[in-house]
């Protein structure tokens, strides 16, 4: 046995060493490039990370455990992520260099050399074996352009995201044993393929890339079926190795497909709708038309943002890809002449066709499939997902044409040619692509993307770990997505990466984008501003809630430019909430703990638990939990300022139509609507709404023309039409929480009840009651869409139409109700501290005094029947909020510096919309500009002048200049601050008069400070009658006095015993004596299941509901001794594929030795 | 006259054709508009007469060559212009040469 295993190896060996010495001119150029630069890059001692995948090689053995599951209970409340299980293998492998002893940047310096050393080689033997071998020099120079092309310094290496890179890696070798397989039908190939691509499989971290990769095996395999045509007994020998070798690759790599096939399409339709992803798709190509795509440029990194320098705005710049471009396509006349290698034309012009997504030309296809094919949806951005293509053919034909043009010169000992080639050989492969020698295309030129995680983030987990115990650990601030940036010595802006470095409990720290997940975690956006007093025990249950018992707190975290609130105000909160302790300081991290008795377990059992519904909790997540004793409005309304629908003009106003029914060329009309609704209309567009506004012009003209006339078949049309056009606003995402997102169908809708109106005015009697049918129909659905009130609004005392703020609660039962509104601060800001304010509520008009109670302010009890109700309230605005406002002020600027006057506001409140406004009068010089400054403006603390940092104010406008009156002129603007904003201050300021770019011709010289400087001179304004002003547009709450079903009891919920068996399986036992909730606070996904064991019987409980707004609830019904087992469902997948992956890779392992030793007989 | 009934037919289902895949049958863009319309009498000339494909794919590399003239100018949206036409172009004439193709396996 030994000496036929030693034959074998020493077989093995000599084979080795005669393919390396046939490659071993390519192994070597791949391997300096790849040493060269990776030294280039990594020589600094750092690791890169940030962008889309924060630090995946920063902690593999971490990373490994938390990728290992389809459900992440590391990023608590959980969070389903199935699609990271593809990237296992790879994880293995980095897990495997830690092992050795690699520190964390030479583990991402080997993955990456690894990776880029394969891209040069794969696509060397790609091109080797369609070529052959006597043409060494193409395949070489094919694997150089493959390393290095301006697609994959941009959209590979600087894009950062790591499925790519693997894509990218492997589609060569991919290709080239799909190839061999359908065409040499050996089975070796077939396994080659697959190890391939499971070793690799980190790349369908991406799904989408596997679109990509069977876009380019079956253009292939279509290509080998037909081009040649042979005969169909070919087609079908082709087609069945194709489809085998499709149905093992599935096979085999079905412990990820499975899992992600069961979550992933209910999160992604949860995550993103058909609209916004034809947003996206839309944006995306006007970034990915042809002068782009084909050269594969993305002009987003390259030129809007310049994040590789405003060098490649130059124009030599600029020229320099369309050298690769010319030689691609001398490469693609060649290429065309040979059967071997026609294929990479068409396939590079079929890349380059569906790369560039919805551009023209012929573009429209997209959107089609994309409102067919909901999973088509991944394609979204086509240059990103499908743009790997265009390199890959485009290295063959590069190659082909470069070489053949030099071939050429060298032939005919053209000098000036042979020049031409080597000074494009340099300027394409060295110059144009200098960042990716210099490594600053990971980041930008100023600042490349290293990150050294401070010292004190190992010592607090140490700490927390030395704790042992249960529950999680909140991170705050909280982000207000994934990511967060941090003033780290070289910063980081990323993925939040707190659950790579606390590695004992879960960790709470982001958002997922999934709407009724964020918005329960919302409620920790609040915790700055919770009061000591009134609000701690809301906090503490807030903290319960989400099973809590550690919270970090992150001064280092650059909170401006996250957009989340300061750490030092949390701070200050959280030292005075007495169920808190500081346990310790470590670096730039304070951490709490809850005391014992105040903690809640993740699986309780318990009576009452929070009932709010996602929607109203949509008014204010903070209530959601801390006010449950409080019913939030449904949904919000609110009118406009002033009238936007004019009574004579409302019809003019719709679009307008020509032809009647009368009329012999009435059939086009029909053609021009089929037309019409067979086109493309943008997200934003509603077809159906403008033939529903048509229908009713038409109408009208008929009733003019003809009054005796019947309109009934048009005004069920228009029925039909409205019904249509409203079904696709809620399908188009418009009605977005609680409220229509455009104010541009309210005033469309507006124009429709207007022209209804007058259509009834002077319709006939047996008309009449279809029209009022349509009217109701209108009413109804503006109601549906909040864009109407159900009660009409009156204009009785105060109370006007216009801007009117109307809120719509939801009663389950009669009885006396509080109206409250929410904070009493605001009392005093209005003029008689809200005495006598007029209430709408439903049809009737009360007068109430506002009384401060418990941080909101109370209008009294109403009695209130089961149902819908609405009240609503005139938005009035405050008084005067600037103290000390003088007269007149007059502001001079000096010659070269600015001259400030600045309005501070008190006690701010950041959810409140103000209104700033004054008078102005420039004397001389400059029109004022208005700039609003918070404490929330992102401050780039890597700036190179610390001292003048660079703030972004949320606005910053020069005033209108108005050129007729030169005299006082008014000014207005209104402002909702940033939410994480504590102080505001309005600045209004006077900038010296420039008039430099009208004097020069070379005005770009006036961007030099001393140029300008001689052209500078004072400017005086003068302003007067300074106002700010609050808005009041508080919300609502009611409060049920009476009902006792709807008042929650405060029972304490009972802890469970139950131990965590594995990740995602949790078994204990309890007992209960009245029917009761069993609550897990882990986010609630259909593939959590319970399943009881009572008397030695199981049984899966079906009552599975949503608790706590996010968690899973179970009712039980029964009182009892129970064991119960709660288990994540889909984690079954993963192990029913590996088990059928295993299978399937050992049985072709089996076949394939089973083929060789039958061939060696032979 | 059969025939010409057949053209003006031909010509009309083409154009819907484009239309529908070059602008989504939205006839607000004249640029888009004038494109399909070429497309649509490129495609209908091809038909009759093959042997012209030759003629647009090098029609198709002066307006590419035009397009990168263009693109270095800054002026991307004519740059687009001329890269879409020229780029239709090259893909409605080169589906012509897939009879030689399908039959011969190169061109």
């Amino acid at each position: 046995m030994l000496v036929i295993k030693d034959i074998y190896i020493r077989k093995l060996l000599i084979f080795c060493k005669g393919k390396m010495k046939k490659h071993l001119k390519a192994i070597l150029l791949y391997l300096t490039i790849t040493l060269i630069v990776m030294y280039s890059w990594f020589h600094y001692g750092l690791i890169y990370g940030g962008g889309d995948v924060g630090l995946p090689t920063y902690t593999p053995q971490r990373v490994l455990e938390i990728i290992s599951k389809p459900w992440w209970s590391e990023t608590a409340p959980g969070f389903p992520r199935p699609l990271s299980l593809a990237a296992l293998p790879a994880q293995v492998f980095f897990v495997l260099l830690q092992y050795i002893g690699l520190p964390a940047f030479g583990i991402q310096a080997v993955v990456f050399g690894i990776l880029l050393f394969l891209m040069g080689l794969n696509m060397y033997f790609l091109a080797r074996d369609f070529l052959g071998a006597e043409k060494e020099s193409i395949p070489v120079l094919a694997g150089l352009y493959y390393m290095i092309n301006p697609y994959m310094m941009v959209m590979i290496w600087h894009r950062f995201a790591h499925g790519s890179f693997f894509l990218t890696a492997s589609l060569p070798l991919l290709l080239l044993f799909w190839k061999k397989w359908i065409k040499e039908k050996k089975v070796i190939n077939l396994l080659i393929f697959i190890l391939i691509s499971v070793t690799l499989s980190y790349m369908f971290t991406t799904i989408a890339y596997v679109i990509t990769l069977w876009i380019l095996l079956f253009s292939y395999t279509f290509f080998e079926i037909f081009v040649p045509w042979k005969d169909r007994k070919y087609v079908f020998i082709v087609m069945s190795y194709s489809v085998i070798g499709f149905v093992i690759w599935l096979l085999s790599n079905v412990w990820w497909i499975l899992p992600a096939f069961f979550v992933f399409p209910a999160l992604a339709s949860a995550q993103h709708s058909v609209n916004e992803t034809l947003s996206t798709l839309i944006a995306i190509s006007k970034q990915s038309i042809i002068p782009y795509s084909l050269a594969g440029l993305n002009p987003f990194y390259l030129f809007y943002e310049n994040k590789l320098s405003d060098t490649y705005m130059n124009k030599l710049f600029l020229f320099i890809p369309w050298i690769a471009v010319t030689f691609i396509f001398i490469g693609i006349f060649f290429a065309a002449r040979k059967k071997e290698l026609f294929f990479f034309a068409s396939l590079f012009l079929l890349a380059v066709f569906l790369a560039k997504g919805m551009a023209p030309p012929l573009g429209y296809f997209y959107p089609f499939l994309f409102e067919k094919f909901f999973f088509l949806g991944l394609l979204r951005n086509p240059f990103e997902k499908i743009g790997p293509l265009i390199p890959l053919s485009g290295s063959i034909l590069f190659a082909i044409g470069f070489l053949n043009l030099a071939n050429f010169f060298w032939k005919k000992k053209f000098l000036l040619g042979k020049a031409f080639i080597i000074l494009n050989f340099g300027f394409f492969f060295g110059i144009y692509h200098w960042p990716f020698w210099t490594g600053t295309l990971l980041g930008t030129l100023e600042k490349r993307n290293f990150v050294e995680v401070p010292k004190y983030y190992q010592q607090a987990n140490e700490w927390i770990s030395s704790q042992n115990k249960k529950g999680n650990i909140l991170h705050l601030p909280i982000a207000t997505s994934d990511s967060f940036i941090y003033r780290w010595q070289y910063g980081y802006s990323g993925p939040d990466p707190n659950i790579l470095f606390f590695a004992s409990n879960p960790s709470l720290s982001v958002k997922f984008g999934l709407p009724s997940l964020d918005n329960a975690l919302s409620a920790f956006d609040y915790i700055d501003k919770f009061s000591q007093i009134e609000d701690k025990e809301y906090l503490k249950k807030l903290l319960r809630t989400f099973n809590v018992r550690f919270i970090v707190l992150h001064n280092d975290i650059n909170w401006q430019s996250s957009g989340v609130q300061s750490p030092e105000k949390i701070g200050r909160n959280l030292d005075m909430m007495p169920f808190l302790k500081k346990q310790k300081e470590i670096g730039e991290l304070i951490i709490y703990e809850i005391d014992e008795s105040s903690f809640l377990d993740k699986i309780y059992l318990t009576t009452s638990f929070n009932k709010i519904t996602e929607d109203q909790n949509n008014a204010n997540p903070s209530f959601g939990f801390s006010r449950s004793d409080l019913l939030p409005p449904i949904a919000t309304l609110e009118t406009p300022l002033s009238k936007q629908v004019s009574e004579e003009n409302s019809l003019n106003e719709l679009s307008q139509i020509r032809i009647l029914p009368d009329s012999p060329f009435y059939i086009l009309k029909f053609f021009k609507e089929a037309i019409q609704k067979i086109s493309y209309e943008k997200p934003d567009e509603n077809i159906y709404l403008e033939l529903a506004g048509k229908k009713l012009v038409e109408i009208n003209k008929i009733q003019d023309k003809n009054s005796n006339k019947s309109i009934s078949s048009q005004v069920k049309q228009y029925m039909l039409y409205l019904d249509k056009a409203v079904d696709k606003i809620f399908k188009d995402g418009l009605i977005s929480g609680d409220r229509i997102t455009s104010d541009t169908l309210k005033i469309i809708f507006g124009r429709h009840r207007v022209v209804l109106g007058q259509i009834y005015q002077k319709a006939k009697d047996e008309d009449k009651a279809l029209v009022n049918q349509a009217v109701n129909t209108l009413k109804d659905r503006e109601i549906r869409m909040n864009i109407q009130p159900i009660n009409n609004l009156k204009t009785e005392k105060e109370l006007d139409t216009y801007n009117r703020r109307v809120f719509r609660f939801s009663v389950l039962a009669d009885g006396e109700y509080e109206i409250l509104m929410e904070n009493s601060k605001v009392i005093p800001l209005y003029s008689k501290n809200l005495n006598q304010i007029s209430l709408q509520i439903d049809n009737d008009i009360f007068s109430r005094s506002a009384q401060a109670k418990d941080n909101l302010i109370s209008f009294g009890n109403v009695f209130l029947k089961g149902g819908q109700h609405e009240i609503s309230f005139t938005k009035q605005n405050s008084i005067n909020l600037v103290k000390n406002s003088q007269d007149e002020v007059e502001l001079t600027s000096g010659q070269h510096v600015v001259n400030t006057y600045e309005i501070k506001i008190e006690q701010l409140d950041p959810d409140s919309t103000y209104i700033l406004s004054f008078e102005y009068w420039i004397k001389k010089g400059s029109n004022p500009t208005v700039k609003v400054m918070q404490d929330s403006d992102p401050i780039n603390y890597l700036a190179a002048d610390m001292l003048n940092k660079q703030r972004s104010p949320q606005f910053m406008e020069p005033t209108r200049l108005d050129a007729y009156n030169k005299y006082w002129n008014s000014y207005q603007l209104y402002i909702s601050p940033r939410k994480n904003t504590s102080t505001l201050s309005f600045q209004i300021i006077s900038i010296p008069w420039d008039d430099c770019k009208s004097f020069l011709l070379k005005s770009w010289l006036c961007d030099q400070q001393e140029v300008r400087a001689n052209f500078q001179k004072p400017s005086t304004i003068v302003i007067k009658n300074i106002n700010v002003q609050r808005i009041l547009d508080n919300k609502l709450f009611l409060k049920d006095l009476g009902n006792k079903d709807l008042v929650v009891v405060n029972q304490s919920p009972t802890n469970v015993i139950f131990k965590k068996k594995n990740p995602l399986v949790y078994e204990g036992s309890f007992i209960i004596e009245q029917p009761s909730n069993l609550i897990f606070n882990e986010t609630f996904n259909q593939g959590w299941e319970l399943i009881l064991s009572k008397d030695g019987k199981n049984h899966l409980s079906p009552n599975h509901f949503i608790a706590n707004m996010y968690g899973n609830g179970w009712f039980l019904d029964r009182s009892g001794s129970y064991h119960f087992r709660i288990s994540f469902a889909p984690q079954k997948y993963y192990y029913i594929g590996l088990s059928i992956g295993a299978v399937s890779l050992l049985s072709l392992i089996i076949v394939c030795l089973f083929k060789q030793i039958s061939r060696r007989k032979i | 006259m059969k025939k010409t009934i057949a053209t003006m037919l031909l010509f009309v289902v083409l154009l819907g054709f484009f239309l529908l895949f070059n602008s989504g049958f939205r006839l607000d863009s004249f640029e888009s508009l004038f494109q399909s319309f070429i497309f649509t009498l490129l495609t209908l000339l091809l038909i009759f007469y093959p042997w012209l494909k030759k003629v647009f794919i090098i029609f198709s590399l002066i307006l590419f060559i035009l397009m990168v003239i263009f693109f270095i100018l800054n002026f991307i949206p004519i740059a687009n212009y001329f890269g879409s036409l020229a780029f239709g172009i090259l893909i409605i004439s080169g589906l012509f040469y897939l009879p030689k193709i399908l039959k011969k396996g190169y061109i």
